[in-house]
């Protein structure tokens, strides 16, 4: 066992000591973390691969299309900025209004990322109140982030191994009531944190509910490193989007997807290059069931 | 060709992304437009052709009548068409105001005013009157109406007006002829007054008041000549004068020729002097030295030429006067025969007018210079002619697809999200990816289902307004029917 599963197991029986107790041994734990990060899935059968078959994650069901194209683009703008040390690997994608597309942005970018040799990638589902990441890749979801920050679960319950490249999924878990107040904990602060350290090497992706109905996404913008912005075309107006870049004052806003552009068959500036694009139906990636990560 | 400020591809993928909108839009127009085309009121229009025919008399009486300008009364034929008292005339003969009060005649007037067309051909040869009206019948018997009265109307006007013209021309004429008459009172009488003076030779006088002058000039040399003589008569009888005389005589030859101290010169002076002492010395009324005769001659003489030179005094002063008076006297009757002479000028002109109005009027009283001939009377018109149908329909179809689209680009310029990459770029941010559209198979074939049952139902409705407009255009009264028994449901 590691030192960092030995930390965890310590952690997990201070659990039941006062908040105070618990915030120290959480440090503490974070402490040996960042000591020896290395192999913390030795359980994991390495065929173990999630079956992707959302028409909306293209980057699995249809890499070759231009839309995956799209999000290989941002991929790379993204491990541009990490080599060049502008961000760490904190990454929170959200939008000014609800459905602009933030979650299928997140998995696209995430499963895009797994897909490079030397990324591992933790998508974790940030939007308690809505949480969808784990119905779009049809993985299980019993425990997750507000298990977590409730002190329901221990992290390296919650962790999904998918298979698919070195992606990770942290689900929302059960919604929450309260996740203003969740977000706004130490305890929330202190788990960013160990994150953080925990898998310096990785891309950390929160798909975060959207800024201006929700109060929780401007304190969870303070924890990252960089926010990405989703805005959907003829959806949120320059008011709104305007408002939401004022409230991320205190975070670096990385850039903007400009998402689900209208394109129409006929009128396809792609088609040129792509030998034209036509609906069809896609066809289930091949793998098998996923597992949850090592206990 | 493409065209900078207008999106065409814009507008197509706004079209086809909102086609329900597009198309119900369009369609709805399109039916509109065929409703109103076929409740909008039938009217009917009748139209007459009058020919205008000049008579060769007219031609005859060129210079000698007066016949009316045809050209001026086609140019107010209008005008003089839709005035209110032949209006009146027509409405009160067909009877129009039926039903309708008084006071609704001002806007029957004005309603039959816009309904009235009268166009003239270019050379003036004839016109054509239109009216329109909802009852085919009422048209024609309106234009018939109207022409009828409008050629009663102009004959017995121009008859008028030659009667006037003539009433005219014998009145003015008396009123010159009385003037004329009156100026040459006043001549007569001025002539009177100034007696011979406008008949005196103005030369003639100034010749004999020369010669008057001239003899009045010699008179008066000879009275003072002989006034001059008298003293010297006495002298002539005096020796001691008359060699006074012969001595000075001498005395101023020699001086002219010589100094005063010439010898003979000064002995001529001395004796002058010997003489005039011993004139001096000798008593004055010596008796001796007087001629009684000569001087009684010579005052008689005198006493004539005086009376003579007071005669011609008075005659020289009685023609000055004379001739200054001619001028003035003349001038006066000059002016008075000028003005009658300009009264007679304008008196023979009316009497020749009044020569040429007397004829003016028979042409007119006989009806021999225009007469109108209704080449075409109005008939009852068997098709209306508004509303144009086709015309509606046809702008139906357009305007229903111009207003698909502007209601389109009206709803677009109102929404104001975001929608393209460059408002985006205007907020700072910058451009991770452009993601289009990830197509969802089963909603696309769901959508695809519906825009297929949209298109046919929308082609077939659209066939179904094509096929009336066709109808409509083929002249069938289908339609008409069918619309009949809707609004008599109704």
């Amino acid at each position: 066992m590691s030192r960092i599963e030995k930390a965890l197991e310590k952690a997990s029986q201070l659990r039941t000591k006062s908040p105070r107790q618990q915030t120290t041994s959480m440090v503490k734990t974070i402490e040996s973390a960042i000591e020896n990060t290395v192999d913390i899935f030795p359980n994991q059968k390495k065929t173990d691969v999630l079956l992707v078959s959302n028409p909306l994650l293209v980057v699995s069901t249809d890499p070759s299309s231009h839309i995956a194209e799209e999000y290989h683009k941002l991929k790379s703008v993204m491990i541009s900025l990490a080599r060049k040390d502008e961000i760490n690997n904190v990454v929170m994608i959200t939008s000014a209004l609800p459905g602009e597309g933030k979650t299928i942005t997140s998995i696209n970018l995430a499963l895009s990322l797994a897909k490079e040799i030397d990324s591992t990638v933790l998508l974790i589902d940030a939007d308690l109140r809505k949480p969808s990441i784990a119905d779009y890749l049809g993985i299980p979801a019993n425990l997750g982030l507000t298990d977590i920050l409730e002190g329901r679960a221990e992290i390296e319950e919650t962790l999904l191994r998918t298979g698919v490249g070195k992606l990770v999924v942290l689900p929302a878990g059960k919604v929450a009531i309260n996740p203003v107040e969740l977000f706004s904990s130490n305890r929330m602060s202190l788990f960013v944190q160990e994150i953080k350290h925990r898998y310096p090497d990785r891309f950390i992706i929160f798909d975060a509910p959207p800024i201006l109905p929700f109060a929780e996404t401007r304190t969870l913008a303070n924890l990252v490193d960089g926010v990405i912005l989703v805005i959907k075309e003829r959806l949120a107006s320059v008011a709104n989007v305007t408002e939401a870049i004022s409230s991320l004052s205190d975070t670096r806003i990385l850039g903007a997807v400009y998402n689900e552009v209208e394109v129409s068959v006929s009128l396809d500036r792609y088609s040129h290059y792509y030998g034209g694009y036509r609906y069809k139906k896609p066809a289930p990636v091949e793998g098998e069931a996923v597992v949850p990560e090592t206990r | 060709m493409e065209n900078q400020n207008i999106d065409y591809n814009g507008i197509i993928r706004l079209v086809l992304k909102k086609r329900w909108v597009f198309v119900s839009t369009a369609l709805s127009i399109m039916t509109i437009s065929v409703i109103i085309s076929y409740l909008l009121p039938k009217i009917y229009e009748s139209k007459s052709t009058v020919f205008i025919e000049k008579n060769v008399i007219s031609e005859l009486v060129k210079g000698i009548a007066v016949t009316p300008s045809m050209e001026q009364t086609l140019r107010v034929l209008k005008v003089a068409m839709t005035s209110r008292p032949l209006l009146e005339k027509v409405i009160n003969e067909l009877d129009m105001i039926k039903g309708k009060g008084p006071n609704e005649l001002p806007e029957l007037l004005e309603l039959i005013n816009k309904n009235i067309t009268v166009t003239v051909n270019r050379d003036n040869t004839m016109f054509i009157i239109s009216y329109l009206d909802k009852d085919p019948r009422l048209a024609r018997d309106f234009v018939n109406t109207l022409v009828k009265s409008y050629i009663e109307q102009n004959v017995s006007s121009k008859r008028d007006e030659s009667y006037g013209a003539i009433k005219f021309m014998t009145e003015q004429s008396d009123a010159v002829r009385k003037k004329i008459e009156a100026i040459d009172k006043e001549i007569n009488q001025y002539k009177v007054q100034q007696g011979g003076v406008i008949n005196i030779d103005e030369s003639r006088l100034f010749t004999e008041i020369n010669a008057d002058q001239t003899r009045l000039h010699e008179v008066q040399l000879r009275r003072r000549q002989l006034e001059g003589l008298k003293p010297v008569t006495r002298r002539e009888s005096d020796p001691l004068n008359n060699q006074l005389i012969t001595l000075q005589r001498r005395y101023d030859e020699l001086r002219s020729q010589f100094n005063e101290n010439y010898p003979e010169l000064i002995r001529i002076r001395g004796e002058i002097e010997v003489l005039q002492k011993q004139i001096k010395t000798r008593p004055q009324n010596s008796p001796s030295l007087i001629d009684p005769v000569e001087i009684a001659r010579i005052e008689a003489e005198l006493n004539a030429l005086k009376i003579s030179e007071q005669t011609l005094a008075r005659s020289i002063s009685i023609n000055q006067n004379l001739l200054k008076r001619i001028p003035s006297a003349k001038a006066n009757l000059e002016q008075m025969e000028a003005e009658r002479r300009n009264q007679k000028a304008l008196y023979d002109q009316l009497l020749s007018r009044q020569g040429q109005s007397e004829v003016s009027k028979q042409i007119e009283v006989q009806d021999k210079t225009t007469t109108y001939r209704i080449a075409e009377p109005a008939i009852i018109p068997v098709k209306p002619v508004k509303p144009n149908r086709i015309r509606i329909m046809l702008l139906g179809l357009i305007a229903g697809i111009g207003g698909g689209i502007g209601l389109l680009l009206g709803i677009d310029f109102l929404d104001k999200s975001i929608k393209n990459v460059d408002s985006v770029k205007l907020l700072g941010l910058q451009i991770l990816a452009i993601v289009p559209q990830i197509p969802d198979y089963e909603k696309e074939m769901r959508t695809q289902r519906k825009n297929r049952i949209l298109t046919v139902l929308s082609s077939s409705y659209l066939g179904i307004i094509l096929f009336v407009i066709a109808m409509e255009a083929a002249g069938l009264p289908y339609m008409d029917k069918v619309f009949a028994l809707i609004t008599s449901g109704f």
